[in-house]
């Protein structure tokens, strides 16, 4: 999940506690996710919570200005259509420009975590 | 751009555009239900679900109002993408239908071509003139002189420059300087070749006043005001720095020789620095001896910097009560005399090219406003013939906005293309007006290389500058609103009515319009083709003016012969061995020396008292009105020449009375003097001059005219006549002095002779015979005195050309203007004329099938030309009236109201329009009735 929810507002427990998220990683995420096809921001959200296991602390109010400038940067567009349960919704795809961006900024993530790794866990 | 939204998509958020606010909240509030739902389905009550999604989501309001701030610029791009791809649709449209009928678009383009080109032009010249002088906030600087009784302007003197720096309280800092061209040597040893510079002996205060910063070392204000200071110090031009030293960065420190006097040179100033132009160095102005501090002894420049807040009139005040002061306590020298103030800018660049800069722009807006006027003109008659097409589909419900916006379309596009056009044309002009600017320093700043990057790529092509170009494109853009306003204001009349309406009274009002705009057109012109008349005129005038001297093929070299090296006597056994020697030259008719080389720029006037009562009484002069006439002697402000006897051959100055000074005149006690014939006419107007006696400003003997010559305009052609007196060499020994040699006319000696003298007759105009001329002086000169330094060689008949730079470039460029307006006004009356014949075609056919002649179908076409044509004269010639206020100060001996001129320019125009409509008028004449009837 993004966020403590309600049911676990009250754990105390230290390692279940999730890691703030870095800088401009979102932008990536939400790319990622968008990878697999057109979803609505309430199912990127999802979509986050699932894959990351709630590991990640990502406030939900962050996830759609940075949507809105994605779209302004071009790299994803936004047309309205209707949900699964038959309510209109606003659906963002990928466009090119946001295809390439991913995988842009996914080799770097492999660079850079692999730079950092070397430093940190020096094959013993 | 990433928005490469499908067309279907594109079409239906036309259709349907939520507002921004409106389509965040839809988004959070779907957000946040989906949210609830899933809390429900985990079995919360509906309430608590939604209370739960909210808690979860954060704040509401401030996410909404974040994604409003980002959306608002995504939407605003959006809407600019758009409206440039609906622009660049519309601009492709317009370029289809323009190229549907290429004869009038063509003619458009060319008019706004030559419009645009044209003010582009007159706009680099009047930058060039008006560009602000390289000193700090040169508003506030102002050029200080005396006026003497007869309102006639004079350096000061210095000790009336001291009173104004002890007692002027509206100047923020106040600097005099003089100039003197010297002989420069060194570095290093004196030894190297001398090279003849123009020296600023200038106050410390000069350069501080005028806010330069040396590049290199110190200005001289702090070691010339130390006590015990060093004055023996230069500062150089960055000009001469680069030139003589190499621009090296070691310089300051080192010694120069300036006259023979060793210098240190303390400082270099900054390129651009140049006061006054074409200055090489400024060393420190010492107080001079007893003879050149006199009040009558009028040498310095002054400048001075204004109080913030004081004005110039307030300023002239200020230094006029200081004036008066200094007559009370010095009646027998500044009696009469005050002092002027005048702002350093229009002093700096003069009266006459600030007038030309404001005339040419003028010029190139009459021209611009006729070329908008003609692209106008095109723009109605394709608004006119799409009328129906418009009010048909408007009755229909269809959008007036697109059929405006698709006429501004057609309107941009033409300004562009003739925006285009124009650059280019104004470019290709550069390396024209490059030369004809060559030689003026008002326009320095056209030869000046452009921004560096832009040089660099443009270097041997044509020279834009971004300011131009910005300027042609509001130029360009301003046409095509103007133009495109008027028709589509047309087209969104409302429609019912016009659809009632026949196509007949549409038309009319068209053709009202259309006429209106041909009436403008040819007043337009008809103004340039008067303006163009005069300035032809008095530059021909100006051309063929007589200045009193023959500047043809004449040779001038300056030399000098300083004080350190040659005494008095000296000076005239050299001068008079030089004069000798090179008279003898082959192929040479004569030469001479003169203290002021012809057209040099540089004015010599001091006033010289007529009459002079005898010494004795001098100092009663104001007590006791006795004596001759008015019981006072009168001062006459008059250039001065000091020559030797070959340079009334070597000018050709012509004899009208008396004899010229001769060898002869060698006698200190009785110096005699030869005057022009203005001189004479305004000091003893109707008596005989021969035998008058005058004296010179500083005192001293008095002296006999002994002779009369033709006027002489030396000086400034374009001025009036100045008095000129010259003095014989042997009585005054002047130390600067320019040689003047005049070859032999007549053919060259044929080769057979063994003669060489390549420069006899017309090989002196060759530039072989004139190099030959010049080193065969020259060695000459070595010959005599190896050491004597000597300029570079000037040609008088070069400077009188030069001298003739400004009105030639400024009557040329208006006729070139006079010329296009010509050409486009007589295509309008065409263009209309021919439009109004097909209109009319049923009219004719009808009136011809009715049993009209065909002289009488002719005469109607014509007459209606001849009418607009009338009009358009008559509005012109009042313009031109007006116009012609603008070249006051401008014209050479022609009167800016002059008759003929006016006459010649409607003439012209009258009668080239005339046979414009002539040509519709044929075609009208032979309309077949029946064919004509028929096609109806």
């Amino acid at each position: 999940m993004l966020a403590p929810n309600f049911e676990e507002a009250n754990a105390k427990d230290m390692s279940n506690q999730p890691l703030p998220l870095l800088q401009g990683t979102l932008d990536v995420l939400i790319l990622k996710t968008l990878s697999r096809g057109p979803r609505h921001g309430y199912a990127i959200a999802r979509w986050l919570e699932e894959a990351t296991e709630d590991a990640l602390q990502i406030e939900e109010g962050s996830l759609y200005p940075a949507l809105y400038r994605m779209e302004r940067r071009g790299w994803i567009e936004a047309e309205w259509g209707i949900s699964e349960l038959n309510r209109k919704a606003k659906f963002y795809r990928l466009t090119p420009a946001g295809r390439s961006q991913l995988d842009a900024e996914t080799a770097q993530w492999e660079s850079f975590t692999a730079a950092v790794s070397k430093v940190l866990l020096p094959a013993t | 751009m990433a928005h490469s939204a499908g067309p279907v998509r594109r079409f239906r958020s036309l259709l349907w555009k939520p507002g921004l606010d409106e389509e965040i909240a839809d988004e959070l509030a779907f957000h946040l239900e989906m949210r609830a739902r899933e809390y429900a389905a985990r079995g919360l009550a509906p309430a608590a679900a939604t209370a739960a999604a909210r808690r979860r989501f954060g704040d509401v309001g401030r996410v909404k109002a974040e994604c409003s701030a980002i959306g608002g610029g995504r939407d605003r791009a959006q809407r600019r993408a758009r409206w440039l791809a609906e622009l660049g649709r519309d601009l492709r449209l317009a370029g289809r239908r323009l190229g549907e009928r290429p004869g009038p678009t063509l003619l458009a383009v060319v008019a706004l071509t030559a419009g645009l080109a044209g003010a582009a032009t007159a706009w680099r010249i009047a930058r060039a003139v008006l560009r602000p002088l390289p000193f700090a906030e040169p508003a506030s600087l102002v050029r200080l002189r005396q006026v003497s009784p007869a309102g006639v302007d004079f350096a000061a003197s210095v000790p009336d420059f001291a009173d104004w720096r002890r007692f002027c309280r509206s100047f923020a800092g106040i600097a005099a300087f003089e100039t003197a061209e010297a002989n420069l040597t060194g570095p290093g040893t004196a030894a190297e070749p001398p090279e003849r510079v123009l020296a600023a002996r200038a106050t410390a205060s000069l350069l501080p006043l005028l806010g330069g910063q040396p590049l290199l070392g110190r200005g001289f204000a702090a070691t010339v005001a130390a006590p015990g200071g060093n004055r023996r110090v230069a500062v150089l031009s960055h000009a001469l720095w680069r030139r003589r030293f190499g621009a090296d960065p070691q310089i300051v420190g080192s010694t120069l020789w300036l006259d023979g006097v060793p210098l240190r040179i303390a400082g270099v100033m900054p390129a651009g620095f140049a006061a006054p132009p074409g200055v090489g160095l400024w060393v420190p102005l010492v107080r001079p001896a007893a003879a050149g501090s006199a009040r009558d002894h009028h040498r310095l420049e002054v400048l001075a910097r204004l109080r913030p807040g004081v004005s110039v009139s307030q300023a002239a005040a200020d230094l006029a009560a200081v004036a008066a002061t200094a007559a009370r306590f010095h009646p027998e020298t500044n009696q009469g005399w005050g002092a002027r103030v005048e702002a350093l800018p229009a002093a700096w660049i003069g009266p006459r090219w600030t007038r030309r800069a404001r005339l040419l722009l003028a010029a190139a807006a009459l021209l611009w406003l006729l070329a908008s006027a003609t692209a106008a003109n095109l723009l109605w008659a394709r608004a006119a013939a799409r009328q129906r097409e418009i009010d048909l589909r408007a009755a229909l419900g269809g959008g007036r906005g697109r059929i405006v916006r698709q006429l501004f379309a057609e309107g941009l596009l033409l300004a562009l293309l003739g925006a285009v056009g124009g650059l280019l044309l104004s470019g290709a002009a550069t390396a024209a007006l490059r030369q004809a600017a060559a030689g003026v320093p008002q326009l320095a700043g056209l030869a000046a290389p452009g921004p560096p990057g832009l040089s660099a790529l443009s270097a041997g092509r044509p020279q834009l500058d971004l300011g131009t170009a910005g300027l042609v494109l509001a130029l360009a853009l301003l046409s095509s609103v103007v133009c495109g306003l008027g028709p589509a204001l047309q087209a969104l009349r409302p429609g019912h009515e016009a659809v009632r309406q026949s196509a007949r009274l549409t038309t009319r009002r068209e053709g009202r319009v259309r006429d209106a705009l041909v009436v403008a057109e040819l007043a337009c012109a008809t103004t340039l083709l008067v303006a163009a008349g005069l300035l032809l005129e008095s530059y021909l005038r100006l051309d063929r003016a007589d200045p009193g001297f023959d500047a043809d093929h004449v040779l001038s070299l300056r030399l000098a012969l300083n004080g350190e090296r040659y005494s008095p006597a000296e000076r005239r056994a050299l001068l008079r061995r030089l004069e000798e020697r090179l008279g003898q030259l082959p192929g040479v008719a004569a030469a001479g020396f003169v203290s002021t080389a012809p057209l040099a720029a540089e004015r010599t006037e001091e006033p010289f008292t007529l009459d002079p009562r005898p010494a004795g009484e001098h100092e009663f002069r104001e007590a006791t009105s006795v004596a001759t006439g008015d019981g006072r002697s009168r001062d006459l402000a008059a250039e001065w020449r000091v020559v030797t006897p070959g340079c009334f051959r070597a000018l050709g100055l012509r004899r009208i009375a008396g004899r010229l000074l001769e060898p002869a005149d060698r006698d200190v006690q009785h110096p005699v003097a030869v005057v022009d014939s203005t001189f004479a006419g305004r000091a003893w107007p109707g008596a005989n001059p021969l035998g008058r006696r005058l004296r010179r400003p500083g005192g001293g003997r008095e002296l006999t005219v002994v002779g009369v010559v033709a006027p002489v305009r030396d000086v400034d052609l374009e001025a009036g006549p100045r008095p000129v007196l010259f003095l014989p060499y042997e009585q005054v020994p002047w130390r600067a002095m320019a040689l003047v040699v005049r070859p032999a006319a007549g053919p060259p000696p044929s080769t057979g002779t063994g003669t060489a003298a390549p420069w006899v007759g017309a090989g002196a105009a060759t530039a072989a015979g004139r190099a030959a001329l010049d080193g065969a002086v020259r060695g000459q000169i070595a010959a005599v005195d190896a050491g004597l330094p000597v300029s570079a060689a000037r040609w008088l008949e070069v400077a009188r050309r030069q001298e003739a730079a400004g009105p030639r470039l400024g009557s040329w460029l208006v006729a070139l203007f006079a010329a296009a307006a010509l050409g486009l006004a007589v295509s309008g009356v065409y263009a209309t004329a021919a439009a109004a014949v097909v209109q009319r075609t049923p009219e004719i056919a009808v009136r011809q099938a009715l049993g009209a002649a065909r002289g009488d179908v002719r005469r109607l076409v014509l007459g209606r030309g001849a009418v607009l044509t009338l009009l358009g004269l008559a509005l012109g010639s009042g313009g031109a009236l007006l116009f012609s206020r603008l070249l006051a100060g401008l014209l050479y001996e022609t009167p800016a109201t002059r008759v003929g001129t006016y006459a010649g320019a409607a003439l012209l125009l009258g009668g080239v329009a005339l046979l414009a409509s002539a040509f519709p008028a044929r075609r009208a004449a032979g309309i077949a009735p029946a064919l004509a009837l028929r096609r109806e």
